[in-house]
């Protein structure tokens, strides 16, 4: 509510977008307005920015790099109209596209993980709109940027574009929203970065598709006219998987997203990264379909007076609109549970059933009674593709969540921990106030320019830390913490160590977040969450000297309660799996590191990645 | 007539060329007639495992080992690092029992040559990676396979990138017999020339072992900007059919009144990350075609001048060799006086302008051609035509290794019966 005629700035900032990539479909509505929090942008002469998101338009494929003029989304005419017009020949929309699914990603998370998510050090991720000519898009780590790539459709065979045709992949709501979660992903965990065992690649692979297709099953204009279509049947609606399908045809690989969101394959079949991560798709998407046949089935019933048989001709506009509201909002959730889970999983080599734990443990957490039964299809989804926790021992979800440590194994740390926790809420207060801080000082702090150190090295960077761990950024209680944990780090004998599967020696990386989680009684619970990882030395068969992370995340109570301790595996299980990751990463489609010298077969290649997918 | 032969003086001596038919490679032994006797050159020894012709490695070498008669070789020139020009040289055991007194090799394969030029640095690493991206026998592995753009997945496409990758596979054996294996007769160790050995083209030199010969260098450049792919000028000759090529096109998709009219004064990157970026401008094909072509642009481009004769090799050199040949009045001039023309890159579009042709090269000059016609899109027009017709029009005899070629003025070479190659004589 406003209190002064000065009040005028706005609690939201509407842009609108390209829904569906306007290479693929030309008719119906393929336009969406999305809804971003507002934050103030500031103009550079090359680039525009927020706190998170800087959008810098360079275009090096010709002789000389190019740079195209930032767009002003604060300009009057511009604001007053939700953005520009969608258009595939305005460069300054593709600009504006970029920002807006990329803000509304981070707001996903934001909102699933109930804080602000911040890139390293607090520095902004940058989007290239136009980076280069070439029918790809990534996120480039040591750059901090998400690069798109355009290209010429074939004068021959041109698919569903015009011949000749220039093709953005910024352009695609899919394709940025899966390059920005790679980057989020890369925050959050920067050792699925090191790619120790199959399933890692392809979890950031999967991930990545489930966030850009869920995401686009909220949008509810879309959603709702595809639902009138295929006349309230998603397993039908032809359009709808299309819908999800979109992500990657411009990378030319949308047919076989299209397949794997219906796929039945099994996990066990597959051998491939990019196959195994299109089963973990499948099945969460399996999950979904179910719960949205089972919320919608009653209002059909309702409709058609019991029968549950629809009538021919076009349903009745407020069915839809019902059954639209109900796919949104399962959509939704499946989002919501799946980034959610990110604070359960261990610090390094995830794979599949650690993805699925952490999972049903962070929606138990939140919604024991899971009435939706959404969180039942999903491990339904899962059990028929062979996604199982090996460790759990059944699928039952009491078998699925998480265990918790012997209280009196850790009792005699619960003090401390506790401490701990007291900090964590401390700087949960003191960044809030530095966030919402009038922002002269902030110029300087997220000053855009490289530091030295950036280009220097050649190959990117593997490992980076954990949200703790940028010193100069932090705000004082963050210090103590880190502080306090290297300092009970030090402390702990033989035992513990190996028991969060560290040994002697220093810890190489501390990540710490805290935690608010509502309870089934409607409290609000402080928590915390400690990564701890340590590089292990391993020599490969092939007497290659390679190091490979280890450690744990603490999940930790209010009362100083280590109430989930998720670890990677023990690392005399885990030699096979080293093997066989760097044996892989040889093959890398143009991986740069195939044969030089210094190559780092563990490292993620982002952009090998993409260009690997298979059609 | 007025040949370029029969303009010549009428001397007994003959320079003996042998083309062998390896299909789609190179090599070639040709025999000088010194004044202190007959001395033995072997230009390349390669072909493409996906184009064979009459021999394999093996078979090739030993066929030069036949036709070398227990005489060794004094000179062995590898004009660049392309598998259809060297595969022949990692047979080191075979090498073993050929004395060679000199290796030629072009400056960009000398080892550490990134430290004087570091962006050989950037199409080694290239090399490094097409050598893992397609199996020993051409065919292409899963990951390039998939790395193919939708636009470009063809099984044409396919072929045609597995043709490049293979080609520029890295043949380790091969060039390190080439660098550090070959022995002299006498077993001591060859002499190796890395050309040009100066930044001046054209570089000029002599060695002890071709008495009396002056041997020109007019390419490779120093210069890495005559070593890059490059499209064929429009002034070149007529080049129907020929797709456009990819990766070098100015035509960015907005126009100047989008861009900022001055260079930023605050770059949200700054010069080193843009270089990195550029560095993913194109897809699998274009980094390969650009590979294909850069190594095609680090061909040595040799006149040998014994005597009246004038033999200009010119390896695969493309678009960019040739510009710096037609750009420069000196190497112009010395391209122009040949008596004997060894045809680029199997006769492709882009390694004979037919400009060089058509005003400059005497007419009469005999040819030879060591080709492979056959399909797919790499060999599309492969010999190219245009340039077959451009030979007959100034009645310039030519050779095919492939077949027997129609047209005028045959005469001057004799074909093995067994087609295994083609022998041709250049008075000197």
């Amino acid at each position: 509510m406003r209190r002064s005629p000065e009040q005028t700035r706005p609690e939201y900032r509407h842009l609108r977008i390209f829904a569906i990539d306007p290479m693929v479909a030309r008719g119906g509505e393929h336009r969406a307005t999305v809804q971003l929090r507002f934050e103030e942008l500031e103009r550079r002469d090359a680039s525009f920015f927020g706190r998170r998101i800087e959008v810098a338009d360079v275009d090096t494929s010709g002789q000389e790099a190019v740079w195209l003029e930032p767009v002003d989304l604060d300009s009057a005419h511009i604001a007053m109209q939700h953005g520009l017009e969608p258009s595939e020949s305005d460069p300054q929309f593709h600009q504006q596209m970029v920002y807006a699914v990329a803000m509304r990603t981070l707001e996903q998370f934001d909102r699933a993980l109930g804080r602000m998510i911040y890139f390293k050090s607090r520095r902004r991720l940058r989007l290239v709109p136009h980076a280069f000519r070439g029918a790809n898009a990534f996120y480039h780590p040591k750059l901090r940027a998400v690069l798109f790539g355009y290209f010429r459709a074939s004068d021959e065979s041109p698919g569903e574009n015009l011949p000749g045709q220039t093709i953005f992949t910024c352009l695609s709501h899919d394709i940025v929203a899966h390059e920005v979660t790679h980057a989020i992903v890369d925050r959050l965990r920067p050792h699925f970065n090191i790619a120790t065992n199959p399933h890692v690649r392809a979890f950031h692979e999967a991930f990545a598709d489930i966030v850009a297709v869920f995401q686009r099953l909220t949008f509810r204009d879309l959603v709702q006219q595809a639902l009138q279509e295929a006349r309230g049947k998603l397993a039908n609606s032809a359009r709808l998987t299309e819908i999800a399908a979109q992500f990657g045809q411009g990378l030319g690989s949308g047919a076989a997203l299209r397949t794997a969101l219906c796929s039945t394959k099994r996990i066990q079949d597959v051998e491939e990264e990019h196959d195994l991560g299109e089963v973990l798709l499948a099945a969460i998407f399996d999950g979904f379909q179910t719960t949205f046949d089972r919320r919608s089935a009653d209002l059909i019933r309702i409709a058609t007076g019991g029968s549950g048989i629809l009538p021919e001709g076009a349903l009745h506009p407020d069915l839809v609109a019902r059954l639209t509201a109900e796919c949104v909002r399962t959509a939704q959730g499946v989002l919501t549970m799946c980034i959610r889970a990110f604070d359960y999983l261990p610090p390094a080599d995830v794979d599949f059933g650690a993805f699925l734990r952490a999972l049903v443990t962070a929606d138990w957490e939140l919604n024991p009674l899971d009435e939706s039964g959404l969180r039942a299809a999903i491990i339904e989804g899962c059990r028929r593709r062979g996604i199982f926790a090996m460790d759990a021992g059944s699928l039952a979800v009491s078998a699925l969540l998480l265990d918790s440590p012997p209280r009196e194994a850790w009792s005699d740390h619960e003090p401390e921990f506790q401490k701990w926790v007291d900090l964590a809420v401390q700087i949960g207060a003191q960044q809030q106030r530095s966030d919402t801080r009038e922002d002269d000082d902030e110029a300087d702090l997220f000053a855009s320019g490289e530091r030295a150190s950036d280009s220097k090295q050649q190959a990117p960077e593997v490992v980076s830390s954990g949200s703790g761990d940028s010193a100069d950024r932090d705000v004082p209680a963050q210090k103590q913490l880190r502080a306090a944990i290297l300092a009970w780090f030090a402390g702990l004998d033989a035992e513990k160590r190996a028991e969060l599967r560290l040994s002697a020696g220093d810890l190489g990386t501390v990540g710490f977040h805290g935690s608010h989680r509502v309870t089934a009684d409607g409290t609000l619970r402080f928590g915390l969450v400690v990564q701890l990882v340590q590089m292990t030395p391993v020599t490969l068969a092939s007497g290659e000297a390679m190091s490979f992370p280890t450690g744990a995340t603490l999940v930790i109570g209010v009362n100083g309660k280590l109430r989930f301790l998720i670890r990677t595996k023990a690392p005399n299980t885990r030699k096979a799996d080293l093997e066989r990751a760097a044996a892989l990463a040889t093959t890398n489609a143009l991986g740069w590191r195939l044969h030089g010298a210094g190559r780092d077969p563990f490292a993620v290649d982002y952009r090998g990645m993409h260009e690997g997918r298979p059609r | 007539m007025t040949t370029a032969m029969a303009m010549s003086p009428a001397g007994k001596r003959r320079i003996r060329i042998r083309m062998y038919n390896v299909g789609f490679g190179d090599c070639f032994l040709i025999r000088l007639p010194t004044k202190d006797g007959e001395r033995r050159m072997l230009v390349d020894c390669g072909y493409h495992t996906n184009g064979k012709g009459k021999f394999d490695d093996r078979g090739l070498i030993e066929q030069i080992k036949k036709d070398l008669d227990g005489e060794g070789l004094d000179v062995v020139v590898a004009t660049h690092r392309h598998q259809d020009h060297i595969s022949g040289f990692g047979q080191t055991e075979q090498w073993k029992e050929i004395g060679v007194e000199e290796v030629w090799l072009p400056f960009t394969a000398r080892e550490g040559v990134e430290k004087e030029e570091p962006s050989l640095a950037f199409w080694n690493r290239l090399m490094d990676s097409a050598h893992g991206l397609v199996k020993p026998d051409g065919v292409l592995e899963d990951a390039a396979a998939k790395a193919l753009p939708a636009t470009k997945s063809s099984d044409e496409d396919k072929e045609a990138l597995a043709w490049m990758l293979w080609n520029a596979r890295t043949n380790a054996e091969g060039i390190a017999n080439l660098r550090r294996g070959m022995k002299r007769a006498d077993g001591g160790r060859a002499k190796r020339r890395y050309l040009p050995d100066g930044k001046k083209l054209p570089f000029q030199f002599e060695s002890p072992v071709l008495p009396g010969a002056t041997i020109h260098v007019l390419g490779p450049s120093r210069d890495p900007a005559y070593r890059r792919k490059k499209s064929v000028p429009a002034g070149w000759g007529v080049m129907a059919g020929v797709a456009p090529e990819g990766g070098e096109t100015d035509s960015l998709p907005f126009g100047p009144e989008w861009r900022l009219q001055k260079a930023p004064a605050r770059p949200p990157f700054q010069r080193k990350s843009i270089d990195m970026i550029r560095e993913f401008n194109g897809d699998i094909t274009d980094i390969a075609a650009a590979t294909d072509a850069y190594l095609n642009g680090e061909s040595l481009v040799l006149v040998i001048e014994l005597g009246a004769a004038k033999l200009l090799l010119t390896g695969d050199a493309e678009v960019g060799a040739w510009m710096k040949i037609l750009e420069d009045a000196d190497s112009l001039a010395l391209a122009a006086s040949a008596t004997f023309f060894k045809v680029g890159h199997h006769g492709s579009h882009n390694a004979t302008p037919l400009v060089f042709l058509d005003e400059h090269l005497a007419e009469g000059t005999p040819a030879m051609m060591s080709t492979q016609k056959g399909k797919g899109q790499y060999r599309n027009g492969i010999p190219r035509p245009e340039i077959l017709k451009t030979f007959d029009k100034h009645a310039m005899p030519y050779a095919r290794s492939d077949v027997r070629a129609e047209g005028a003025a045959h005469g001057t070479f004799e074909r093995d019966g067994q087609d295994r190659w083609v022998d041709c004589e250049i008075p000197c």
